[in-house]
């Protein structure tokens, strides 16, 4: 699994570094550019937290289309490792590209608390967050996106697998009404077995006003539940794509 | 003596085609077979199953007692029709990725055997001539120790003095306590290497016979007889 996450790393490293590059230079953009104009902090704030959602979907695009090439590669379909490697290391792939974007975040978060930034943002109550548990917040913050990244991500690879055994035309249609179906049907059996109001088509965390970014906060009993709905929910995904690409998905 | 290959009533079918239709075929240890057949008769199929690439819609398949899976690509290695290293790598990045995942690849043999190619390890994939591309096939599947090596048209596409490269490659690289299958529809070129062939067409079974007693019995060469079988088929 990660004698091919190595190779993943390297196919795309141009990419990677390329990508890295244009986000720190975006977030230099939008620092500098923002002090000779009078722009609010939470202005700054909705901005970089827009270029980091931007990047956050390209890592996932990124990822998906990594691994639909390794499942149709004859060179990686050879190698005598079984299917659920190639599942495993896309989402190695993904969850540590995301772990490296966070931790870019994570050091703009420590800048901004340095520069006494981060203490006006809570004062002008740009954004809330309901926190009671007993882990830290940065650490339960990066927990809960890390694994809604992984959850995500269970979800898309078994959809590009679905993709991939399918030999009629309209493959990124169906691909799409399969991502918003299941989606949908996971936010509905959540809502019903643990309550909740969630209708987001797309699992993770939730953007409900235009500035007020809202962890989700539950009891621990309730969030444990959920953990397991999820876990559960994503082992079956898995295992689903393990069956389609040893049955289904064709080699060029 | 244990097989290394063997196919029994084997069918398989894209679509409403029958790419192979009840194939049984055996192959012993220490033997280059021909696989012989036109275009579209089943050969890449029958090679792609006992690689472990796709799997027959009826029929059993043993590749060296087992089922094909994980644990036969460890002791097969097949170079397929296409380029099974990717694009963006470089000829010894090729190599290095054979090494991380088979633990029969010889490093010494891939040394020698890029002296014999003339293969440079700096060298781009993507900037290599169609010839040189299948002399880097070559190499990586013959720089493993397997115990069953499957080529899939190691000459097809490449001008005569390459071909001869390729086949003077393959009898000076191949493991001789194992079977080399090797399938082509070029057989004047090759047949000088077969111990035996297989000849399949529209996915069935129509000749299997040793190269030595053809041309003993009908006096014929390989590829005479495989003009006289084809044609009247």
């Amino acid at each position: 699994m990660l004698r091919l996450l190595k190779y993943d790393l390297k196919r795309d490293m141009y990419v990677l570094l390329g990508g890295t590059i244009a986000l720190l230079l975006g977030l230099l953009v939008i620092e500098l550019g923002t002090k000779s104009i009078t722009t609010s902090v939470t202005a700054k704030a909705v901005l970089s937290f827009m270029m980091y959602t931007f990047f956050g979907i390209l890592i996932l695009i990124a990822t998906c289309r990594g691994f639909q090439a390794n499942i149709c590669s004859i060179g990686r379909r050879l190698v005598p490792l079984g299917s659920i490697h190639y599942i495993g290391a896309a989402l190695l792939y993904g969850v540590l590209l995301n772990a490296v974007l966070l931790a870019i975040a994570g050091l703009q978060v420590l800048y901004y608390d340095s520069v006494g930034i981060l203490e006006e943002l809570w004062r002008l109550g740009a954004f809330t967050v309901n926190w009671n548990s007993s882990i830290p917040l940065p650490l339960g913050a990066l927990l809960i996106i890390l694994w809604a990244t992984l959850f995500l991500l269970t979800l898309l690879l078994l959809v590009m697998a679905l993709t991939e055994s399918i030999k009629f035309k309209g493959r990124i249609l169906i691909a799409l009404a399969v991502i918003v179906l299941l989606s949908s049907l996971i936010s509905w059996a959540e809502n019903h077995f643990f309550g909740g109001l969630s209708s987001q088509a797309l699992t993770g965390f939730r953007i409900e006003d235009q500035s007020q970014m809202i962890l989700p906060s539950q009891s621990f009993r309730t969030g444990l539940l959920r953990f397991i709905f999820k876990l559960v929910v994503g082992a079956v995904f898995i295992w689903l794509t393990v069956k389609l690409i040893d049955n289904r998905v064709k080699v060029d | 003596m244990e097989q290394l290959l063997e196919f029994e009533t084997v069918s398989k079918k894209f679509g409403s085609k029958a790419a192979l239709q009840g194939i049984s075929l055996s192959v012993n240890p220490g033997r280059i077979v021909g696989l012989l057949g036109s275009n579209g008769s089943g050969k890449s199929t029958l090679m792609r199953i006992a690689a472990g690439l796709i799997r027959p819609d009826s029929g059993k398949v043993r590749v060296l007692g087992d089922e094909p899976g994980v644990q036969s690509k460890a002791r097969v290695s097949f170079m397929p029709d296409k380029p099974q290293f990717e694009s963006w790598m470089t000829v010894g990045e090729a190599l290095n990725f054979q090494k991380d995942f088979f633990p029969d690849f010889d490093p010494d043999k891939s040394k020698r055997m890029l002296d014999f190619m003339k293969l440079s390890r700096k060298d781009k994939t993507s900037s290599l001539s169609k010839g040189m591309q299948e002399r880097l096939q070559l190499t990586l599947a013959l720089s493993r120790r397997a115990s069953l090596y499957l080529l899939d048209e190691p000459i097809g596409g490449v001008d005569p003095v390459a071909r001869d490269h390729i086949l003077d490659a393959l009898v000076e690289f191949y493991e001789e306590d194992s079977s080399v299958i090797v399938s082509t529809h070029l057989i004047a070129d090759i047949e000088r290497i077969f111990d035996e062939v297989l000849m399949i067409k529209d996915g069935s079974l129509v000749l299997r016979e040793d190269v030595e007693r053809i041309r003993l019995t009908s006096g014929k060469s390989v590829d005479q007889l495989f003009k006289e079988v084809y044609a009247e088929c």
